[in-house]
C-alpha cells in the first residue's frame, strides 16, 4: 500500500479556516437574532451545511478515496467503492444540525449570545453527530467496504508483483 | 443586540485570531523537533531490528530493573518528550533502572512475521538479556496500550520472570464499552491480509485515528491558536503533536492476527487464544498488578482495561483512574504530577514484596 503524507501544521490551517468560518457565522447569527430575516437564516444554513461537510470530507476523503492505492489501480478496478455513499451519508444529517444550532442559539434572542458561546454550541452540534455518524451501521458497513476492497486490491498488486510471497 | 456595535468586535476578534496564527504559523516553520528522546540513552541489545534502550540516571542498584513496552501502532518516544512530561524520567527519578523494547522498522521481511515473534520471542529475547545484564532473575514489566496487553499475555506464558506489572490504557475485554475501532474493525476480512501478508501504511493508521474525532481535534488546536502567546506550551504541543502524526507501518500478518484474535474474537477474554504453542490465560498472571485507565479513553474504554480486574487475584490487583483521556495519561501534567510517581513508588515497593 502506498503511503499518505500527513503534514504537522496542516490541521492548524484547516482549523484556523473553521474557526473564521464559525466567526463569520456568529456574525450571520447575531445578525439574525436582531433582524429574523428569512435570508439570514437561509444563508446561516448554508454556512453551516459548508463547515460540516467540508470537514467531515477532509477528514474521510485521502483515507477512503484511495485507501493508499495507487490511482492506477483504484481506476482500472472493477466496480470500486463509491465515496458518493459517505458524502450522502454526512448530507442527510445536515438539517438535524442546522436545526439543533438553531434552536439552541435562538434561545438567545434578546439576551447576549457571546462568540464563545456560539463556537461552543457550533462545536458540540458538530461533535455530537459526529460521534453518532461513526458509529452507525450504515457507516460502519461503508468503511467496512472500503477497508476490504483495499486489502483485497493490495493484496492482488503484491501477488502481481511478487508472485512467490503468495 | 447591537449590530453597530458588534460588528467592529467582530472583526477585531478575527483580526486578533489571524496575528495568533500567524504567530502559531511562523513558529511550526522554524521548529526543529528532531531529537526524539529527552533523556541520554543506548541501545544494550538488538534482534533483528529489535532494540532494547537503557536509560541513563541515577538508579538504586539493587532495584529490579522496568521495561516498558510500548504499542505497536505509534512510536515509543512519547514516554520522553520532556523533563516535565517523560515516564522515563518519573521512573529515574524513583530510582529505578529504565529499559525500553523498540520494535524497529518494519519492512519487507516484517510482513509475514508472525504476531507470536513480536509478542513471545522479542519480548522474551528482551527480558533475558535485560535479566541478565542487571544479574536479576525477574523484571517489572510497564505495558502501554496494545503493549500491556502484550505484557499480560507474556506474564500469563512465563509468570516466574515476572516480579511485578503496570498496564496502562490496556485493552483486555475488546468488546467491552463498545470502542470504535471494535465496531470499524469487526466486519473486516483480515484472512485476506494473513494469508497474503501486505504491510500495513502507518500514515492510513494516523488518518484513521485522526478521522475519528475530527472535531476535537479542531477544537484543540484553535484552543493552542488562542493562547499562542503561552511558547512553552506551544513546544511542547508541537512535539506531541507530531509524534501522533507519526504512526509506524504495520507489520502485514502480525496487524491482521491482532485484529481478528484479538479484536473479533476477544480471545484473550474467552480464551483459547494460543501464541507458538503458548496458550494464553490470564489467570496464570500471579504477579501484582497496577492497572491504570482512563475515564475518557475514546479508544480503550475504561470498560474494556478495567476487565482486567475479573482475572486478576484480589490480593494482588490494584487499579487508578486517571480523569482524562488516553494520550493524558502519558503525557499530560496531571498524570505527571500525580499518578505516574504514584506509580513510580508502587513498582519500588513491589521489589521487596
Amino acid at each position: 500500500m502506498t503511503s499518505f503524507q500527513t503534514d504537522p501544521f496542516s490541521k492548524y490551517l484547516y482549523s484556523g479556516a473553521f474557526y473564521i468560518q464559525a466567526i463569520n457565522s456568529y456574525r450571520l447569527v447575531s445578525e439574525w437574532l436582531v433582524n429574523e430575516e428569512p435570508e439570514q437564516r437561509d444563508a446561516l444554513q448554508s454556512m453551516i451545511k459548508d463547515s460540516w461537510l467540508q470537514t467531515a470530507m477532509n477528514a474521510y476523503s485521502s483515507p477512503l478515496s484511495g485507501m493508499g492505492l495507487p490511482n492506477t489501480l483504484m481506476t482500472q478496478a472493477n466496480n470500486p467503492p463509491k465515496i458518493a455513499g459517505l458524502t450522502e451519508m454526512l448530507t442527510r444529517i445536515v438539517p438535524q444540525i442546522t436545526s439543533e444550532i438553531i434552536d439552541r442559539v435562538s434561545s438567545h434572542a434578546g439576551d447576549t449570545l457571546t462568540l464563545q458561546d456560539f463556537f461552543e454550541v457550533w462545536i458540540e452540534t458538530f461533535s455530537k453527530a459526529h460521534a453518532k455518524l461513526i458509529n452507525s451501521e450504515k457507516f460502519i458497513d461503508c468503511m467496512t467496504e472500503f477497508i476490504n476492497f483495499s486489502i483485497k486490491a493490495s493484496v492482488e498488486v503484491m501477488k502481481d508483483t511478487e508472485p512467490d510471497n503468495e | 443586540m447591537n449590530e453597530s456595535s458588534d460588528k467592529p468586535s467582530i472583526e477585531a476578534e478575527i483580526d486578533a485570531f489571524r496575528d495568533k496564527y500567524r504567530l502559531v504559523a511562523e513558529y511550526f516553520q522554524n521548529l526543529k523537533t528532531e531529537q526524539r528522546w529527552h533523556t541520554q540513552n543506548d541501545v544494550c541489545f538488538t534482534h533483528e531490528g529489535m532494540t532494547v534502550r537503557e536509560f541513563h540516571g541515577l538508579s538504586d542498584n539493587r532495584s529490579t530493573p522496568v521495561l516498558i513496552v510500548y504499542s505497536h501502532v505509534n512510536l515509543p518516544y512519547v514516554i520522553d518528550l520532556n523533563k516535565q512530561h517523560s515516564l522515563v524520567c518519573r521512573l529515574l527519578e524513583t530510582g529505578h533502572k529504565v529499559f525500553l523494547i523498540d520494535w524497529g522498522e518494519v519492512n519487507s521481511e516484517a510482513r509475514t512475521r508472525d504476531l507470536s515473534v513480536y509478542l513471545h520471542d522479542y519480548l522474551d529475547n528482551a527480558i533475558d538479556c535485560i535479566t541478565d545484564r542487571c544479574g536479576t532473575g525477574k523484571i517489572n514489566l510497564v505495558g502501554i496500550c496494545q503493549g500491556g496487553t502484550f505484557c499480560l499475555c507474556y506474564a500469563s506464558i512465563h509468570p516466574e520472570k515476572i516480579r511485578s506489572l503496570v498496564t496502562m490504557v490496556a485493552p483486555v475485554d475488546f468488546h467491552a464499552g463498545e470502542s470504535v475501532i471494535w465496531k470499524w474493525a469487526r466486519k473486516v476480512d483480515f484472512s485476506v491480509l494473513e494469508k497474503t501478508p501486505v504491510n500495513i501504511p502507518g500514515s492510513m493508521i494516523t488518518l484513521f485515528f485522526q478521522s475519528l474525532r475530527p472535531f476535537d481535534e479542531m477544537m484543540r488546536s484553535i484552543q493552542l491558536i488562542q493562547n499562542s502567546d503561552l511558547l512553552e506550551n506551544l513546544g511542547f504541543t508541537a512535539l506531541v503533536d507530531q509524534w501522533v502524526l507519526e504512526c509506524p507501518d504495520q507489520p502485514g500478518k502480525a496487524f491482521a492476527q491482532f485484529m481478528r484474535q484479538f479484536y473479533q474474537e476477544n480471545k484473550l477474554v474467552r480464551d483459547g487464544l494460543e501464541l507458538d504453542g503458548h496458550r494464553i490465560n490470564l489467570s496464570n498472571v500471579r504477579c501484582p498488578v497496577l492497572n491504570l485507565y482512563a475515564a475518557a479513553d475514546h479508544l480503550v474504554p475504561p470498560d474494556s482495561a478495567c476487565a482486567l480486574r475479573n482475572h486478576i487475584p484480589k490480593e494482588k490487583y490494584s487499579e487508578v483512574k486517571y480523569d482524562g483521556g488516553h494520550i493524558g495519561l502519558m503525557v499530560g501534567s496531571r498524570a505527571h504530577q500525580t499518578i505516574l510517581p504514584r506509580m513510580a513508588v508502587w513498582l519500588a515497593s513491589s521489589n521487596h514484596r
